[in-house]
């Protein structure tokens, strides 16, 4: 093997140029696949934090609005998959009195600890601070511009039974999402059992999972857990269009990567054998002083072996390199990245193998027609 | 001291017909025995079937009919792979264009056979050898230059050095000189009558230079690819 490997490299670089242009012909497909592979991925991440990153995974509700003995419940489900944050809330609907319109709006009561409040209200505030004392609620930056008003001012509920609340506005937040921000206001849960009438239980419980695409299966696993009593619902089952959307994407994502390897397959293999074609003088004087036709094969063969290896290397190289630069280049007007970078480096991995093993492959027709070339036919035909 | 004759390579009712849309017979039973240590050439005019009898002799090309010996074993029936050992043990060869490996030095070509056959592990002794059959073929001051940048000559006379790399049973060269002035050819037959009568190394040389072939100890002159005349020259270069 050793001979095949040295008289490949020499090949490859005594024609300096044409090796050049191979392995750049490699490098810019594999770069294409692995920036698009990886853009691809990071925008899916975003996508998927910025739509479920802070909202309930899992709900646990029941039919009569009252979920109650929630330290058993607590306990019952808490080892349940990968559940990292278990937040129960109490809510309900209502009307927000403004001078010229009423807006409907739901209040929520819950913690504000950082460790379980799901929907991490406390890094949202965009002024004031968060609800301490009875009455005082934070609303979505939409709707106190909608309706004008700011921190300190009071803002007054009316409910569906006719009775009305009165909140001072302590803070104002912006959790990203327009429809959030001009219908929600958070409360401690003290406020909202007040306002809202409700002695003890809870509207419903929120669970965060780990693994966020395993949801439907804990999701599962809890409702056999406590029973059929309570409804048990998942963000999966709740954004299907989405999911369709981004399985959609990720097709198309290995398509793309599937052509390019194509494309990669077959330019390597037609110039490798254009070089048997180049190079047959040389191989049919190497045959008649006694190169076996095994080892005139393993000439092509490493041949598209070097030449892959060194152009997924630099492929890789380069598609790192252009989802950085467009990582770092693309920003959102407020200065926060587009794209989250998230680099699944086994896929990197993979990608680069599979790219190796193309290149390789590639090498098999040059190295047949090199087995079958007779050293009499260069010498006749000179 | 006399030799004990001994053929190195036997053809026995050889025939070769190259195959196409209209079959070209080129050998016609072909019978001829090479004596170890000879120094044998091939004669005729251009078309007689000098090249194709030095292929089915160098065994780089498979007879339609008949059998080929070398060292008394059946080669024409041999597998490629054997085939392949075969030449690079037992054989060198000289090509009208040179042919060498314009990828390489001077001493890498030298080098090359021994390489294939020790597959790339190549000793210092290997290369001091390669060195001193460049000092016999003159080219000892060439030995690092890329075997493309040498004159005519000095590439014919590299393809010598390397036909005898591995200390080969027998050289066949086709026209060897064909391409070259006469001055160099005077040394280059030189070469391989000083090497002949050194090493005991079978020649087999097709020229169509008569001069040339004055200088061998036998003459086989081919016409339609059949063999007229098979003469022992007692002028040649003597072997005693």
């Amino acid at each position: 093997m050793k001979l095949p490997l040295i008289i490949a490299a020499r090949f490859i670089r005594k024609s300096h140029w044409q090796s050049i242009l191979i392995i750049l012909g490699i490098a810019v497909g594999i770069s294409v696949a692995i920036f698009i592979s990886i853009l691809i991925d990071s925008l899916q991440n975003t996508l998927i934090q910025s739509t479920v990153g802070n909202a309930p995974h899992i709900t646990i509700t029941k039919d009569d609005n009252n979920v109650s003995a929630y330290n058993d419940l607590k306990n019952t489900i808490q080892n349940v998959g990968d559940i990292t944050r278990i937040y129960p809330v109490v809510e309900g609907n209502g009307l927000l009195v403004s001078a010229n319109k009423n807006y409907p709006v739901l209040l929520k009561g819950g913690s504000f600890d950082k460790e379980n409040d799901i929907y991490q209200v406390e890094d949202k505030l965009t002024s004031g601070s968060l609800p301490d004392g009875e009455d005082e609620i934070i609303i979505g930056n939409y709707l106190a511009d909608t309706i004008g008003v700011g921190v300190g001012d009071y803002v007054t509920m009316s409910k569906a039974n006719g009775t009305e609340n009165k909140f001072k506005i302590s803070g104002i937040y912006d959790l990203k999402v327009s429809a959030i921000n001009i219908s929600w206001l958070f409360t401690n849960l003290n406020t909202a059992r007040l306002s809202l009438g409700k002695q003890d239980g809870y509207s419903s419980i929120y669970l965060q999972v780990g693994k966020i695409f395993d949801a439907d299966k804990i999701a599962g696993e809890v409702k056999d857990r406590i029973g059929s009593s309570y409804s048990v619902d998942n963000w999966k089952a709740q954004n299907a269009q989405l999911l369709s959307g981004l399985q959609g994407q990720s097709v198309s994502s290995y398509m793309i990567q599937l052509f390019v390897l194509i494309s990669v397959l077959i330019s390597i293999t037609s110039i490798l054998t254009i070089t048997v074609t180049q190079k047959s003088r040389q191989i049919g004087i190497l045959k008649a002083i006694g190169l076996n036709n095994s080892n005139s094969s393993h000439i092509f063969l490493f041949q598209g072996s070097i030449l892959g290896f060194i152009g997924t290397l630099l492929g890789v190289l380069i598609g790192l390199g252009l989802f950085y630069a467009f990582a770092f280049f693309a920003k959102n007007p407020d200065g926060s990245n587009i794209v989250e970078p998230i680099i699944k480096w086994n896929m990197v991995l993979l990608m680069g193998a599979i790219a190796f093993v193309v290149s390789s492959i590639a090498g098999i027709i040059p190295a047949k027609k090199a087995n079958i070339l007779s050293p009499i036919e260069v010498i006749r035909n000179g | 001291m006399a030799r004990q004759e001994k053929n190195i390579i036997e053809l026995r009712k050889v025939c070769k017909v190259y195959e196409g849309p209209i079959d070209t017979p080129v050998l016609f039973d072909i019978d001829l025995e090479i004596v170890k240590g000879s120094l044998n050439a091939i004669i005729g005019q251009s078309g007689s079937g000098k090249s194709t009898l030095l292929n089915m002799l160098g065994n780089l090309d498979y007879p339609t009919k008949g059998e080929v010996l070398v060292n008394n074993q059946f080669s024409h029936n041999m597998k490629p792979k054997k085939l392949a050992l075969l030449r690079n043990d037992t054989m060198g060869f000289v090509f009208q264009f040179h042919y060498l490996l314009p990828e390489y030095s001077v001493i890498e070509n030298v080098l090359m056979p021994k390489n294939i056959q020790k597959k790339g592990k190549i000793s210092k002794e290997d290369k001091q050898r390669a060195r001193e059959l460049l000092e016999l073929v003159g080219l000892v001051d060439k030995m690092d230059s890329p075997s493309g940048k040498i004159s005519g000559g000095q590439q014919q006379r590299t393809a010598i050095a390397r036909a005898l790399m591995n200390e080969p049973e027998v050289v066949l060269a086709d026209e060897p000189t064909g391409n070259l002035d006469s001055d160099t050819s005077k040394e280059i037959h030189k070469l391989f009558c000083k090497i002949n009568y050194e090493h005991e190394t079978t020649f087999i040389i097709v020229t169509h230079d008569d001069r040339i072939a004055q200088q061998t100890n036998r003459i086989i002159e081919l016409n339609d690819g059949r063999i007229i005349s098979d003469t022992i020259n007692s002028n040649g270069a003597s072997l005693n």
